[in-house]
Parts: C-alpha cells; sequence; structure tokens
C-alpha cells in the first residue's frame, strides 16, 4: 500500500464504492485474484506470527 | 482484588518475566522473511495487512526489548545471545535508516509528518541497540543529528531528555563533538524547565507517567555521564512522584496533564531503587498498568523499558 493507491482507495469507498452492487462485484473479483486464484503466498492476515518451534530449530542450525 | 496473571515468585526479577512474556508478541509484529522489501519492519499493520501506507517509525523501539531480552542472561532466557534474534534486530536497525527522510528524520502517524518525538525516541532506541551490542556501525546518522539538533519541542519535556540522549549516541557513533554539544543544550533546556516543585512539564503541567520515561532518559544519560547536575534533578522529580503515588504505584491519572496510567520504571532503578519496590509490589498484585495489558503501539516502548529495567538490575546487581 502507498499513499497514491490509498488516495485511490478511499476515493472508489467514498463514490461507487456506495453501490452495494458494485463493492459486492469489486469484493468478490478481489477475493478470487488475491486468495482462491493464488496456488502460493496466498495472503492469510491471521499468518506469520512468532513461532517458538522454528525459532529453537533455527537456533540449533546455528 | 488481584488477577493472578503472570505468577511471579517471590524471587523472580517481575520486569523481566512480564518483559520477555510479550517478546512472542512483539516478534510476530516483524516482517522476519529476509527476502521480503520490508524486511525488519515492525509495522505489523503495513508490511502485513497493508491497511496503512506508510509504516510507524515508532514501531521501530521494539529493537530496544529485543536487544535487553538479547544481553539479559538468565538459564530460562531462550534469546539470551541468540544469534537469529541479533540478525532480526540488525534487520530493524536497517529498517528504522532505510525509512528516514533525506534530512534523517522520521515519521508516526501520516507521510511526511517529519515527527520530533518519532525521530528522537526511534533514534535512541536504534542508537543504543548499536551501542549495547557492540554492531559495526554501518549506517550514517549525521543528517538525523543535525536534525535532532536544531528542531525542539520544549513544551514536552519527555521528547527533549529522549532527543538529548539520542545525540550523545549520535556522538559516540560518529565523534564529532557538535552532537555533543547539542545533547548538553538540550539537557540544559530541560533542567532549567524543571517546575519549582519538581516535575518535568509535559505541555505546562505535572504528569507522572511522562515524568517517568522522561526519568528514563536522563538515567541513561547520567550512566553515560555521571553528570551529577542531572542526579540532584532527577531526585527532585521523584520526591515529589512519591507522595503522588500509593504503594502499589496507582496515582490518579485524571489528575495528570495528559491522563497517564503508566510508570516505566528503569529510572527509578538507576536513581532510587525503593520506588522500584513501590512499583514491584503493584505488579506482583496485578493491579497496575504494565505491558501485558497494553495495545500493540504502547506494549512496545513499555516492554522496552521493563527490560532494561531487569538489565540494569542485573548488571548493579
Amino acid at each position: 500500500m502507498s499513499p497514491v493507491k490509498m488516495i485511490i482507495l478511499r476515493i472508489y469507498g467514498l463514490t461507487l464504492g456506495r453501490i452495494n452492487i458494485i463493492a459486492l462485484i469489486i469484493k468478490k473479483i478481489l477475493v478470487y485474484i488475491l486468495i482462491k486464484n493464488k496456488k502460493d503466498n496466498k495472503y492469510i492476515a491471521s499468518s506469520k506470527y512468532f513461532d517458538l518451534e522454528e525459532f529453537i530449530r533455527m537456533k540449533i542450525k546455528k | 482484588m488481584n488477577i493472578d496473571f503472570p505468577k511471579i515468585e517471590n524471587k523472580e526479577n517481575v520486569f523481566y518475566k512480564i518483559g520477555v512474556s510479550q517478546i512472542p508478541r512483539i516478534l510476530s509484529l516483524q516482517d522476519r522473511e529476509c527476502e521480503s522489501k520490508t524486511y525488519g519492519c515492525f509495522d505489523r499493520y503495513y508490511w502485513h495487512y497493508k491497511i496503512l501506507d506508510f509504516p510507524n517509525s515508532r514501531f521501530q523501539e521494539a529493537i530496544s526489548a529485543l536487544t535487553y531480552v538479547y544481553l539479559y542472561k538468565s538459564p530460562d532466557n531462550i534469546f539470551y545471545e541468540s544469534y537469529i534474534l541479533k540478525k532480526w534486530i540488525e534487520a530493524g536497525i536497517e529498517f528504522w535508516c532505510r525509512s528516514r527522510h533525506k534530512d534523517g528524520c522520521v515519521d508516526e502517524s501520516y507521510p511526511n509528518e517529519r515527527h520530533f518525538c518519532a525521530t528522537a525516541l526511534s533514534c535512541y532506541a536504534i542508537t543504543e541497540s548499536i551501542i549495547l551490542l557492540n554492531i559495526k556501525n554501518k549506517w550514517d546518522f549525521s543528517n538525523t543529528g543535525d536534525w535532532l539538533s536544531i528542531n525542539n519541542n520544549r513544551d514536552v519535556s519527555n521528547q527533549m531528555a529522549g532527543s538529548a540522549v539520542a545525540l550523545l549516541n549520535i556522538y559516540s557513533l560518529t565523534g564529532n563533538k557538535k552532537y555533543l554539544n547539542s545533547a548538553q543544550n538540550k539537557l540544559d533546556k530541560l533542567i532549567s524547565s524543571q517546575a519549582m516543585k519538581g516535575y518535568y512539564p509535559e505541555y505546562g503541567g505535572l504528569d507522572v507517567g511522562y515524568c517517568s520515561i522522561t526519568l528514563n532518559y536522563l538515567a541513561s544519560y547520567f550512566l553515560k555521564t555521571h553528570n551529577n547536575n542531572i542526579k540532584e534533578s532527577a531526585l527532585k522529580c521523584i520526591k515529589l512522584l512519591k507522595s503522588l503515588v500509593d504503594n502499589f504505584g496507582w496515582f490518579d491519572s485524571n489528575k495528570m496533564s495528559r491522563k497517564t496510567q503508566y510508570l516505566y520504571p528503569s529510572g527509578f532503578c538507576v536513581f532510587d531503587r525503593s520506588f522500584l519496590e513501590i512499583i514491584e509490589n503493584g505488579l506482583r498484585k496485578n493491579v497496575i498498568l504494565n505491558p501485558v495489558w497494553m495495545d500493540d503501539r504502547y506494549c512496545v516502548p513499555f516492554t522496552s523499558d521493563y527490560l532494561r529495567t531487569a538489565y540494569l538490575f542485573d548488571q548493579q546487581a
């Protein structure tokens, strides 16, 4: 996310995004592109936390 | 009434126990993938959720917490002298240095903010870590030093204290005496602004929480210079604070100029251990604000201070 993208997102949200059907279609398209259709590196919000087992494995490797 | 979490035996270092419990959480805030463009960034809302369009540089103060847990020697401390942890610390330093504007300052709340507080306090955290860990300094701090030298926020004592010790650190890293002079200048301004009653003004008034933060930075400055003026000034402030807090470290935040509820302990570790015991009483009963209770943004610097307290306690034992 960059300031320009943020501004575009906000303008969309305050204009076309207020129309339910358009917002729903855009959302479905984005979910398909960013999550469902992605084979690798899917975006998962609740991920990439600290993992103790992995940390201990990395310590032992060193 | 008290809440039985975390359970701390009487002889254990309560500041270490509470601080180290937050390390996995703090590490979760960091982008730890070395191939990532945002490797080292601690603002998860920026690098992972992407709901922000710029990183809050104050999150990089997490480097401090990691540094003190890296240095704290204890049989049950899995982070002690961990090679991986040191790599993540260096990544955090690198990210902060890259995030700066060309004039050396950083942003906290919006792009191009050029925030004095964020620049001073995050610069202190970064430079202090480089010094404590004896990392070879490959970063240029002269632009940040120049920016801090010409900028002030005299209404807010804790920020002035932070900038003074940040400049002192920049002098240590660069050897350029102009930063030492700037540091001393800021310190003199701070001490001269101390109220007759003893508090360091925060927007013209008394705030116990921010006084404790000011004392934290003054303690750091004192340990590096042994300037007795600092100690005298600090003890005057502590005498006032003692009259305002109860036996468990609680005070009426509604009467404070900035409504803070916390007490940063590391300054008391250096200047007055008896005050530290008051805070410990409150923590063992789990009745006062501590890092476990706080949101991400303020958990980070508060945890850093708890671990700094544990480290200083251990060093001075």
